[in-house]
């Protein structure tokens, strides 16, 4: 009888975008910090970099605050990504400044898309990306269709190259041999894979067209189960040492860490 | 691990038009090399022609391209009778048994096939499989964004309670329509590949039971390694994972009096 074959773990798991609470659209099952880290165990998922549906919705102080509250609960499993609204872009500085002398954040989360359409490169941004390329930090933006366009991305990534700028969704919207050729001509731009994993051989093809020290992965969890996530990294027909460049080696390089016996460790 | 036996309600054989990142004509023996990488035993097989071009082709090319693989087992596609395209109602079981098909799929959306999902439309071949108790497999072809038909599937599973229906890639935001379904219809079942809600599996297990479950991949359209990853990590006790990874879709290809 043919079997599944489970898959063998080698290295930590680092998932570089995931959320955490509800949303309006659908119903999120166990959304709060708890029942995602009980999923995370289940699947394999050592450490999570999260900002809050609230964040990316109604209020983002509230949503950081979530977010706060749920790295000090659970120190060594969560990673804060700081969520700025560009609409109120004179609350920024004060909420930055707030996140990050927390000590639980390690990047920014935005979503252009759920804040009216904002562009990447507006002034409402401003105060972000002067504080992620001062401080080396990681910036995850959502990608879409009708978005900003692969030319914004590369336009901040250029202008603030102290700052690690994550495509979500490896602008899946945007052509995937357009992403890869921004890959190519850009020297901190990583195709945040998340979410497009679900399409058939999409992991296999970015990991034969694209250096895979530039490519990370998420879940997208809660608003995705991690499962048919991670499994499509995890058991893709890809060398062993681009699945661990994937799952661990280059977000733990961004956010500065190295996960050691279930502790996470600032690293150089 | 215990041991996982995994068989596939959702896959297909032929060549995508469109894709995405997958490139490749899948054979019948190129869809047993992806099961065998993976370990799935086997599955359910629908052609991409009939999805993509025309069932009449597509259920013909499945017929002929399919393999001797024992665990490799057609899946019809149907369409409406009315405009008489496809096998009439009195004609159905003949076809099923010389095709040695035991289910069948639906893709009534107006991105595939085109018609509504209405017992005046479709209710005659669905009397038929009722009385035969073939499962019926319902794929809407739904986007990340879109929302199942639910008030058409209401009204089947109300006007045929026995007949088997699974719905293939309910989504991850249909909750609020789906948790109706399977409560009110207790004959109606997901599948899981294209059912990625957190903690989504385990829940349905505890609200309506792991029997409600049915494990299905879209292979080549999806990830067959993400939807077998899904199931094996499920928070549910080994039996259930046992009934949603095959147990329940050979309980209801052998309730099939075809």
């Amino acid at each position: 009888m043919t079997l599944y074959r489970s898959f063998e773990k080698t290295t930590p798991i680092i998932d570089g975008h995931a959320h955490m609470g509800a949303f309006r659209n659908f119903h999120v099952p166990r959304n709060d910090a708890q029942g995602m880290v009980e999923r995370f165990d289940e699947v394999g998922i050592d450490v999570a970099c999260v900002s809050h549906h609230a964040g990316i919705s109604a209020d983002f102080r509230y949503g950081n605050t979530q977010v706060l509250e749920a790295v000090q609960r659970f120190p060594d499993r969560l990673i804060g990504f700081c969520v700025v609204n560009p609409n109120y872009p004179d609350e920024s500085a004060a909420e930055i400044e707030r996140c990050f002398a927390s000590g639980g954040f390690r990047g920014f989360k935005v979503h252009p898309e759920l804040h009216g359409d904002y562009p990447l490169d507006g002034p409402g941004y401003e105060e972000m990306w002067r504080y992620a390329d001062a401080n080396r930090l990681p910036v995850l933006s959502h990608s879409y269709a009708g978005g900003d366009s692969l030319k914004t991305f590369e336009d901040v990534a250029k202008r603030y190259p102290g700052a690690s700028v994550m495509l979500g969704h490896a602008g899946l919207d945007l052509g995937l041999d357009n992403a890869a050729r921004l890959v190519e001509r850009t020297e901190n731009i990583y195709l945040d894979m998340t979410a497009m994993q679900r399409h058939c051989g999409a992991v296999e093809l970015l990991a034969s067209r694209v250096d895979p020290a530039r490519l990370t992965w998420g879940s997208d969890s809660p608003f995705i189960d991690p499962g048919p996530i991670l499994g499509a990294v995890a058991l893709a027909d890809i060398p062993a040492d681009v699945r661990s460049a994937i799952l661990y080696d280059n977000l733990a390089r961004l956010l500065r860490i190295t996960v050691r016996d279930g502790r996470i460790e600032d690293s150089a | 691990m215990p041991d996982l036996e995994l068989f596939d309600c959702n896959s297909f054989i032929g060549q995508v038009s469109v894709p995405r990142f997958y490139p490749q004509r899948v054979t019948a023996s190129a869809l047993r090399s992806e099961f065998d990488r993976i370990g799935v035993a086997g599955g359910l097989v629908t052609h991409v022609a009939a999805r993509e071009y025309s069932p009449i082709l597509g259920n013909d090319l499945l017929r002929d391209e399919l393999s001797d693989d024992p665990g490799l087992t057609p899946c019809l596609t149907l369409l409406p009778t009315g405009t008489g395209e496809l096998w009439a109602a009195e004609n159905l079981l003949d076809e099923l048994r010389q095709r040695g098909a035991r289910a069948v799929r639906l893709f009534p959306s107006a991105t595939i096939h085109r018609y509504p999902l209405d017992r005046r439309v479709i209710g005659d071949l669905l009397g038929v499989l009722e009385t035969t108790r073939v499962p019926v497999l319902v794929d809407f072809d739904l986007g990340r964004r879109d929302e199942a038909d639910w008030r058409a599937l209401y009204d089947l599973a109300e006007a045929f309670p026995e007949l088997p229906l699974v719905v293939v890639r309910p989504g991850g935001r249909s909750d609020r329509g789906l948790y109706p379904f399977l409560r009110n219809y207790p004959n109606t079942h997901i599948e899981t590949g294209g059912y990625w809600v957190h903690h989504g599996l385990e829940r349905i297990s505890d609200t309506f039971g792991a029997d409600r479950l049915v494990f299905g991949s879209g292979f080549p359209y999806w990830s067959l390694s993400g939807a077998a990853y899904h199931v094996a990590t499920a928070g549910v006790s080994p039996e259930e994972k046992q009934l949603i990874g095959s147990g329940n879709l050979r309980r209801l290809l052998e309730g099939a009096h075809v």
